[in-house]
């Protein structure tokens, strides 16, 4: 009986050192895809939570790139979408998961830049690209990571195009608030960096909590300091309680904030008379006809637009047009796809999406991204976003 | 930043302060009243809370959109406060039932996971019913500011400041003059003794959770009007805040719970002054932990028997 | 009725010693890597921390009866601390080996400081502040950026190492954190049946007779905190590890909750009964990502109805069982 324990446990260390020999992991290698197989990409963003308006919001606008493609290569085009809860760890595991599908050639994704950060690391391992339609923090460009690419801006354009709006309509003393997450609190202090490089002066510099709904405390702390403007660096469900406790309890200062406010449910709708004059940093609308016809298109189907869906649109629209360009067909009916060749393809985009005219830097940046800020502008009670120029 | 607040800042504070602490207090007495008769903390109380601001959403929704809210609005909210003080005591009920009965006589741990469970459950549920999507109240109330000298008080507050003692008061009157109040008091002092006389030791027990069931769901409609955003997640916070409120005052006593919740109130907003905003939390989460350190009897000191 | 061939059989396997079923157990365990492939050892991988939590809580809630909800915030103190010594943050790059046993001192040295002020409070009143004192760590690192970067976490943090071989692959952690594990069975094992362990059975059923019986009750609840706190520090370290980057964020009540959950369902106070726990708690959602949205409803509904019908949870200790039978 001993031998046979002893057997077996000879028999388990063996297999643990061939399995840690075999698990040796190729550097790029390659994406095959078997005949008759249908070709998947992968969405990671917040559909569950308090910031599913723009989580749904993405995953329609990919949706409806992949809808309009309708076959790659002859395939059928599968967009698995997962929860990424905004957050690193949930974000983690889902990477894990899209890189080691072996139908899989990349993702749109992820929302939050603090679900982005981590995953990206995991698709470094596994050299899978990313295209994020949302996710702006600096960091992510900053690490030298070669499949991370990114269709909306970075924070630091953001934050100065704030800081150029606020110096330039004279509002040089400043509060700033943020949502002390990695994306709020990275462009508070870039918005500060900047207005205080142009002369401004940002006098109190508060973090709140997220999920908190008070904000009467804090409010109150600023208020006698009688600043013309309040910065804010995080997302609807914060900013518009910010801004509707800010007018009631009697600041009259301007609301200037960021892409995460520009929603029309969870920012104008939520924040009620509030609303009417606050301003916010976005995208700016291109002037190509090709956008105002998407936006037609795009409501049509899923009702009014929230915030990133043109930019997941274009991410959808740039990875397939890169496999496209680089897949190979086997003789045995099969699709070859070089990951290193996948990556450089979509490096090498020049793209005229609906956002603009895309091209990504050595970084993963943006190229040429621009920011404009709208202004909520209110007429017989319906409010909306308009740019201001 | 800055440098010694000044008293309109102070002064201002001390109404917001009072404001969110009437809140704290009327969801602590929920947690005082069950605690004086079951020695367990009702960890789902804040999903009670929660629960009841939805209901008096749903219903305040509702007849914003049917107009009728625009001709008469007193009737409207007094709707919505009544259907949302009907909805937290039933599920009051149903939570005492099915996950608190079942347990009196297991051991301490057993009713307190299963209060946690309960809370859990409570708030998924909402989850799914509202599609994890926040919800906004109707902006019906007149916002409006009254200068009383250099302090300014929006109307909102002094809805809520009024409204919550009136509450309170109103409880007070009821456990101290009526039957069913002295029955309530009796069986939180000696349950046996009590069933002894020929209370009816469960019905009590239901009703108690009634009661603060109410309080709570008054808290959740104002909490919803005021912040208009509501979210499922939304009783976790004030649960525990309202709980260290009741600690703090002296856990069984009603008074206790009144005064716990306006000192945690006053101390979050004043606190604010002193420390960094993002640290308010740590506030409410520090009182707790050092009142059960130092002083775990409370301010007002425990009404609490010995079990029986 | 009963098959002589089946009988002899089982009387057969029963000559098989206790250990070469645990060899077998093991080496299937750790032949499982090649056959599931990288995503599936992830989740292995994962599961097999919450197990270390679970056991280290269990020795805390199971063991010694103490409701420990602020569990995370030793995990935390476990993985904060690495990260803050193999990172970019100060340009520390201390070997993993050599901060692990620097990452248990830390997370036992909470686990003594959160007792000492703790352990003299009911059952509920420590539930909660323990809840309070991981929330406030919680909001600590969250907001003391100059140390732990804030919201913006810790990045690239290094991985181990032996040697010029990184650990790199899902592969590699799992081994990694399977051995992690049979240590913690290992350790748990020993403890329930030792000195310390029958300690904590006497106080868990009678706190006042066991001090009459001259234990000393603090210094066994303290105990039971330090060792409890120490498996969550290793968790905390290995997890900051392979995922390579660590936010507040990770560090929610939802952990705390969640290990509490596997602990009481798969069995309080059984070691088999975490690891059911474990599989089931956190291998099934993330296997069922469809249903995760219902993952925390089901805990909920779970939660209450074991403790209604069965508070010893699905695969008890025998000594559970005999107690709470005992009770009816």
């Amino acid at each position: 009986m001993r031998k046979v324990g002893a057997l077996i446990l000879v028999v388990s260390l063996c297999t643990i050192l061939w399995a840690m020999r075999a698990s040796a992991a190729d550097e790029w290698g390659e994406i095959v895809i078997p005949k008759d197989s249908p070709i998947k990409i992968g969405l990671g963003a917040m559909l569950s939570g308090s910031y599913a308006t723009l989580g749904i919001d993405i995953r329609n606008g990919a949706e409806m790139a992949i809808a309009e493609k309708g076959t790659l290569l002859g395939r059928k085009i599968v967009l698995q979408a997962e929860d990424d809860q905004c957050e690193g760890a949930p974000s983690v595991a889902i990477a894990e998961k899209f890189c080691n599908d072996p139908i899989l050639v990349g993702v749109v994704g992820y929302m939050c830049s603090g679900g982005s950060i981590p995953a990206s690391d995991v698709h470094n391992k596994y050299k899978v690209v990313m295209i994020s339609p949302s996710s702006t923090s600096l960091e992510l460009t900053a690490r030298g990571i070669p499949i991370f690419f990114r269709t909306c801006w970075n924070d630091k354009i953001q934050g100065k195009a704030a800081a150029d709006f606020a110096l330039k309509s004279k509002w040089t003393k400043v509060a700033v608030l943020h949502d002390k997450s990695a994306y709020g609190q990275g462009l508070a202090e870039e918005f500060r960096r900047n207005l205080e490089k142009g002369g401004g002066e940002v006098v109190a510099f508060e973090g709140l909590t997220r999920g908190d709904k008070d904000f009467t405390p804090v409010l109150t702390k600023i208020k006698p300091l009688n600043v013309q403007l309040v910065y804010f660096g995080g997302m609807a469900a914060e900013g518009s309680l910010v801004v509707r406790q800010m007018r009631r309890i009697g600041i009259k200062a301007k609301f200037l904030s960021d892409d995460g406010c520009y929603t029309e449910k969870d920012f104008i709708q939520a924040s009620g008379k509030a609303a009417e004059g606050a301003f916010v940093t976005y995208a700016k609308t291109p002037e190509a006809a090709a956008f105002a016809d998407w936006v037609k298109r795009f409501e049509a189907k899923y009702g009014p637009r929230q915030t990133f869906s043109p930019q997941a649109y274009d991410a959808a629209k740039i990875l397939m047009m890169a496999v496209e360009k680089v897949a190979q067909k086997k003789e045995d009916g099969g699709i070859v796809i070089g990951k290193k060749a996948l990556r450089d393809a979509v490096a090498a985009t020049q793209y005229e999406g609906v956002t603009g005219t895309i091209t990504f830097d050595q970084y993963g940046d943006r190229t040429g991204s621009v920011v404009a800020v709208n202004k909520v502008v209110c007429d017989k009670g319906k409010c909306s976003f308009k740019e201001v120029k | 930043m800055s440098l010694v607040p000044s008293p309109e800042v102070i002064a201002d504070q001390v109404l917001n302060g009072l404001t969110i602490g009437g809140i704290y207090a009327l969801i602590a007495l929920g947690y005082t009243l069950v605690y004086g008769i079951l020695f367990m903390i009702n960890f789902a109380h804040g999903e009670i809370f929660m629960f009841g601001s939805f209901a008096g959403f749903f219903i305040l929704h509702q007849l914003v959109e049917s107009g009728f809210a625009s001709t008469n609005l007193a009737l409207s909210l007094l709707a919505a406060f009544l259907g949302a003080m009907l909805t937290s005591s039933i599920l009051g009920v149903i939570l005492e039932r099915a996950a608190y009965r079942p347990l009196r006589k297991a051991p301490r741990l057993a009713p307190l996971i299963s209060a946690i469970g309960a809370s859990i459950f409570l708030q998924n549920v909402m989850m799914l019913l509202v599609k994890a999507r926040m919800q906004i109240y109707p902006d019906v109330f007149p916002e409006g500011i009254i200068g009383v000298g250099p302090v300014s008080v929006s109307y909102f507050q002094v809805f809520i400041i009024l409204g919550s003692v009136l509450m309170m008061v109103g409880l007070y009157l009821f456990i101290k003059k009526t039957r069913t109040g002295k029955a309530m008091r009796a069986v939180a002092e000696d349950k046996d003794t009590a069933a002894l006389m020929g209370i009816d030791v469960d019905r009590i027990i239901v009703t108690t959770f009634v009661v603060g069931s109410a309080l709570a769901a008054v808290a959740g409609v104002m909490v919803g009007m005021y912040y208009t955003q509501i979210n499922h997640m939304m009783g976790f916070l004030p649960g525990i805040k309202a709980f260290t409120a009741a600690v703090l005052g002296g856990i069984g006593n009603v008074a206790g719970a009144m005064l716990g919740g306006y000192v945690l109130g006053l101390a979050e907003a004043l606190g604010v002054l002193v420390l960094p905003a993002q640290y308010k939390d740590v506030i409410a989460f520090s009182l707790l932990v050092m009142i059960l350190v130092f002083r775990p009897r409370g301010i007002l000191g425990e009404v609490v028997s010995e079990r029986a | 009725m009963k098959d002589p061939v089946i009988g002899r059989w089982i009387a057969r396997l029963r000559l098989v010693p206790a250990w070469a079923w645990y060899a077998a157990l093991i080496g299937s365990v750790a032949a499982l890597p090649p056959i599931l492939g990288n995503y599936w050892t992830h989740v292995l991988a994962y599961i097999g921390i919450y197990i270390m939590l679970g056991i280290g809580l269990n020795v805390v809630v199971g063991f010694a009866g103490l409701l420990d909800l602020g569990y995370v915030a030793f995990y935390a103190i476990g993985a904060y601390t690495y990260a803050l010594f193999a990172s970019p943050q100060f340009g520390i790059h201390v070997p993993f080996w050599v901060m692990i046993p620097a990452c248990v001192a830390l997370a036992s040295l909470g686990g003594v400081l959160l007792g000492i002020p703790v352990l003299r409070m009911r059952g509920d009143y420590l539930a909660i502040v323990t809840l309070g004192f991981g929330e406030i760590i919680r909001i600590v690192l969250n907001n003391l950026d100059s140390v732990t970067n804030g919201p913006k976490g810790l990045l690239r943090i290094d991985p181990p190492s032996i040697g010029s071989f990184q650990f790199t692959t899902p592969t590699h952690y799992y081994y990694l954190i399977l051995a992690g594990c049979l240590l913690s069975v290992f350790i748990a094992r020993r403890l329930n049946d030792s000195r310390v362990g029958r300690a904590w059975i006497a106080m868990r059923e009678d706190e006042d007779a066991a001090s009459l019986m001259g234990i000393d009750v603090l210094k066994y609840k303290l105990m039971a905190f330090a060792i409890g706190a120490s498996f969550a520090g290793v968790g905390g370290i290995i997890f900051a590890a392979r995922q390579g980057s660590i936010f507040p964020d990770d560090f929610s009540l939802m952990v705390s909750i969640n290990v509490l959950c596997l602990i009481i369902i798969g069995g309080m106070g059984s070691i088999p009964g975490v690891i059911l726990g474990a599989v089931a708690l956190i291998g099934v959602p993330e296997v069922l990502r469809a249903v995760a949205l219902y993952r925390m409803l089901a805990f909920g509904a779970l939660l209450v109805i074991m403790m209604v019908f069965r508070p010893m949870g699905f695969i008890p200790s025998t000594r559970r069982r005999l107690e709470l039978r005992g009770q009816e």
